[in-house]
């Protein structure tokens, strides 16, 4: 039996009442192919009658009309607009939640203040993917004024010509003098300035005190002080041995530290090579090089830590373990002892579990010296910006701005009770406490302050009862940051992938860092030779 | 020129009239976004300076790319898998249906759901789902003993895991492939069952032959869908998931753009994939014009 099928790529006719009569005449509703009506009650097809149609219509319309209704409904609050005779300063901002809560506030008291009376309005506006935005916006020609992006967003725009060189604009030494050297020459590229640092934070050792001391014995027996924190590498990985609990079936129930993760709460598998004592170039030839011997040795280092423990159950381990910004952060309920994270760990303790008695600390280094690493938010303006100057008096205003009593920001502060403030405030003759603009920022946030010259009450007061950990890792240790590369987001990646085979891998360590540098090498020379054609240096 | 001649001319304007808002569609959202495409392959281009002439310079830096040929390499066995797995899971799942007695309208609903959830619930369910120590399918897998493997941390288990999922939404190809199989006509299976046929015989040799176009037609589309995944991965294996065994070449084109600012390296990629859709499309479509064809012989 031969059977032959009929497949059609007719297009349909629109279903006039001509079309309509014609089908009904010429072709019987069961032989219209697939694409020709919708499915009827016999699953075949046939072309919709009057009826039918006018049905589709009114729900079409009744669809559209629902949909504009409840796009009225949920539009977003349209900010306040620009006074007349003023200039509009459109400031484009990652933060979110809490944090947008903290910068609008403070847009809030300039718009209030001298904004007033300099007659500039600046209008905060949160744009999530703020970089990619950015770029959009910068070549599309309509960009904001200012533009809050990551540090390591820095060199990239400004190889691009993206942003204006602040010098160009205005006066930057008053701001200079404010600001902790190192993080002011991270906003560099080629030495030109193009961003200030807004909200910095270091990276230190979170360790829950009471698991501590719930082994303190053992940690003593071991020749640690369970009331300090791992001082070097050897110490974590001692302590964490201790305080990991295993089930009978020798499964972790707890770990003292994780080296890594997989990118729910732990995005600092880049400070590695800091926390070993090593740098991302080689002091020698000064090029980025992964395949070092040391810088080898210290991922082997991460290697056999997790491969001690075993790595499928390391790996079952983390199945279990929930997401950062939760109640079920690993932290949070003890499942890990100790994490690398950064001050705005206050804020999660506080929401979640405001009673854990938590120790802040310099993270372990292999030689037991700290070393401070830092990230930032900076501030930068975007070149096509309409009002470069209004946006540079916004900026300045955030560091050279006089201070500024809580009031304002009471709400958004709800940790911080009498017996604090009048602890912070001491014999001074203030009722209130009074900060700068920037450092009402990274108050609110939870984060480092930039300014050089540190105010007593900013540490007392803090959100965070560690910064002043934090600040000293800022300010009076070596230090170390992302290298200042325009494709550093390339590199990073490549380093990404390699750790994430090591830490949780039997692999050949020499080789996967080695394979490493062979991509950074050619991702490398193919951003030099894209860098010499716009006429721009690679660093 | 006769009435039928200006009603049929008439008709064609209309018929015209009716197509331009997917005419004007098609040429500013397709046709010129794909010559940009295709110039700005020809270009370095960052998405802030403007874009520089560089010749072929995008498509040589293809051949020394070591991440183009896994994310390649990546694809097309997430491809082959998916498309082999979907197409039967789809075609038993159209034939359970079939022959459905209880409730068929609702195993239909049922079939569709899937592929009404949006994506990123989609991959945040299947996180969940897939999770090694608490997870659904590990749960169900220890039932029966079996000590389920970490599906989403475990180097070796991510790309099956997202081959799993993608099964998630063969709902469609069974309904299609459903409406296919009830247009067979009776009379030909009761005269193959009267010639003695057995069931299997049947569908072998009468109803696999009548809906092949339909398969064909469900593994062109899904394979235009598979090419272009893109969400469930991003959200669910951040970077490709360890190894990068499930970091696929869309996801490749999306950081290469949006996060490297390399749009122009970004789009000769886009034309790759371009070339890759399009010969499976040729070879199917020189295929579908072997297919013995017979006019109304359905």
């Amino acid at each position: 039996m031969t059977v032959v099928l009929q497949w059609t790529t007719q297009i349909p006719p629109p279903f006039t009442a001509q079309y309509r009569r014609r089908f009904a005449e010429n072709v019987h509703p069961d032989k219209i192919p697939l694409c020709h009506g919708i499915v009827s009650r016999r699953h075949s097809f046939a072309p919709l009658d009057r009826n039918e149609m006018n049905a589709v219509r009114i729900l079409l319309l009744a669809s559209v009309v629902l949909g504009l209704v409840l796009l009225c409904l949920n539009a977003p609050p349209r900010s306040e607009p620009a006074p007349a005779a003023f200039t509009h300063v459109v400031y484009w901002e990652k933060w979110s939640g809490y944090e947008a809560q903290a910068a609008r506030a403070v847009v809030d008291t300039f718009n209030a203040t001298i904004g007033k009376e300099q007659k500039i309005f600046v209008e905060y506006v949160p744009v999530a993917n703020v970089d990619v935005k950015a770029q959009i916006a910068i070549v599309g020609g309509d960009p904001p004024d200012v533009v809050g992006l990551w540090q390591r967003n820095v060199s990239g725009f400004a190889a691009a010509n993206a942003l204006i060189p602040l010098d160009e604009i205005g006066d930057t030494d008053p701001v200079e003098t404010m600001t902790i050297e190192r993080l002011w020459n991270a906003c560099k590229y080629h030495d030109e300035l193009f961003a200030v640092p807004s909200t910095p934070a270091t990276i230190a050792l979170y360790w829950n005190r009471r698991l501590f001391a719930d082994s303190a014995q053992a940690l003593i027996d071991a020749g640690m002080d369970p009331s300090q924190a791992p001082r070097t590498l050897e110490e974590l990985k001692r302590a964490s041995e201790i305080l990991s609990v295993r089930d009978d079936k020798n499964r972790l129930e707890r770990m003292g530290y994780l080296p890594g993760t997989a990118g729910s709460f732990d995005w600092y598998w880049h400070t590695w090579p800091t926390w070993w004592g090593v740098t991302w170039t080689d002091p020698s030839t000064d090029r980025l090089d992964v395949a070092r011997f040391d810088v080898v040795e210290a991922h082997r280092w991460v290697q056999s830590y997790t491969r001690d423990y075993g790595f499928k159950n390391v790996l079952d381990f983390e199945s279990k373990l929930g997401a950062f910004g939760a109640p079920d952060n690993p932290f949070l309920t003890g499942e890990v002892v100790m994490v690398r994270q950064g001050p705005w760990m206050a804020h999660l303790l506080r929401r979640f579990k405001p009673d854990m008695d938590v120790g802040v600390a310099p993270f372990p280094t292999r030689s037991g010296e700290p070393i401070g690493f830092f990230e930032m938010d900076v501030l930068a303006i975007p070149r096509g910006a309409k009002n470069p100057q209004a946006a540079w008096t916004f900026v300045d205003w955030l560091y050279a701005g006089e201070p500024i009593t809580i009031s304002g920001y009471r709400e958004l502060a709800p940790w911080l009770d009498g017996a604090t403030l009048k602890d912070a405030l001491g014999d001074t003759d203030q009722s209130e406490l009074q900060l700068k603009p920037i450092e009402w920022l990274c108050w609110l946030h939870g984060k480092n302050s930039p300014l050089a010259d540190l105010s007593d009450a900013f540490v007392k007061t803090h959100p965070n009862k560690g910064i002043d950990v934090h600040e000293f890792l800022a300010r009076q240790t070596p230090a170390a940051t992302l290298p200042p590369l325009p494709n550093w987001s390339e590199l990073l990646s490549e380093y990404r992938a390699a750790y994430g085979e090591v830490w949780i891998s039997d692999c050949d360590v020499q080789a996967r860092f080695e394979k490493c540098q062979r991509e950074i090498e050619a991702l490398t020379k193919t951003c030099v030779a894209r860098y010499l054609r716009w006429g721009v240096t690679y660093p | 020129m006769s009435a039928t001649e200006r009603e049929g001319r008439w008709l064609d304007v209309r018929a015209t009239l009716w197509s331009t808002p997917w005419l004007v569609g098609g040429l500013v959202f397709v046709l010129a976004p794909l010559v940009t495409t295709i110039l700005l392959s020809f270009c370095q281009f960052n998405g802030m300076r403007m874009p520089a002439f560089c010749g072929l310079e995008n498509w040589y830096a293809l051949f020394d790319d070591s991440v183009l040929g896994l994310t390649l390499a990546n694809t097309s066995t997430f491809a082959l898998l998916t498309l082999g797995l979907g197409t039967v899971v789809s075609l038993a799942t159209a034939v359970a249906l079939h022959h459905a007695k209880v409730g068929a309208t609702w195993w239909r609903v049922c079939m569709l759901a899937p592929t009404m959830t949006p994506l990123v619930a989609v991959g945040i369910i299947w996180r969940w789902a897939l999770n090694g120590e608490y997870g659904l399918v590990n749960n169900c897998l220890a039932w029966f003993g079996i000590d389920g493997p970490n599906w989403l941390l475990d180097a070796n288990w991510t790309l099956p895991s997202v081959v799993l999922i993608s099964l998630w939404g063969v709902g469609q190809s069974s309904l299609i492939l459903l409406i296919g199989i009830s247009d067979v006509p009776k009379t030909l299976q009761e005269a193959a069952k009267t010639d003695g046929a057995s069931p299997i015989a049947q569908f072998r040799l009468i109803t696999l032959p009548m809906i092949a176009p339909l398969i064909l037609f469900n593994l062109l589309v899904d394979m235009l869908y598979v090419w272009q995944t893109f969400a469930v991965p991003y959200i669910m294996l951040p970077g490709g998931g360890p190894g990068r065994k499930c970091y696929f070449f869309t996801m490749y084109i999306y950081d290469m753009a949006f996060r490297y600012q390399r749009f122009g390296y970004a789009c000769a990629l886009c034309c790759v994939e371009l070339l890759v859709v399009l010969i499976p499309l040729f070879i199917a479509r020189m295929l579908i014009r072997r297919l013995p064809i017979v006019p109304h012989a359905l």
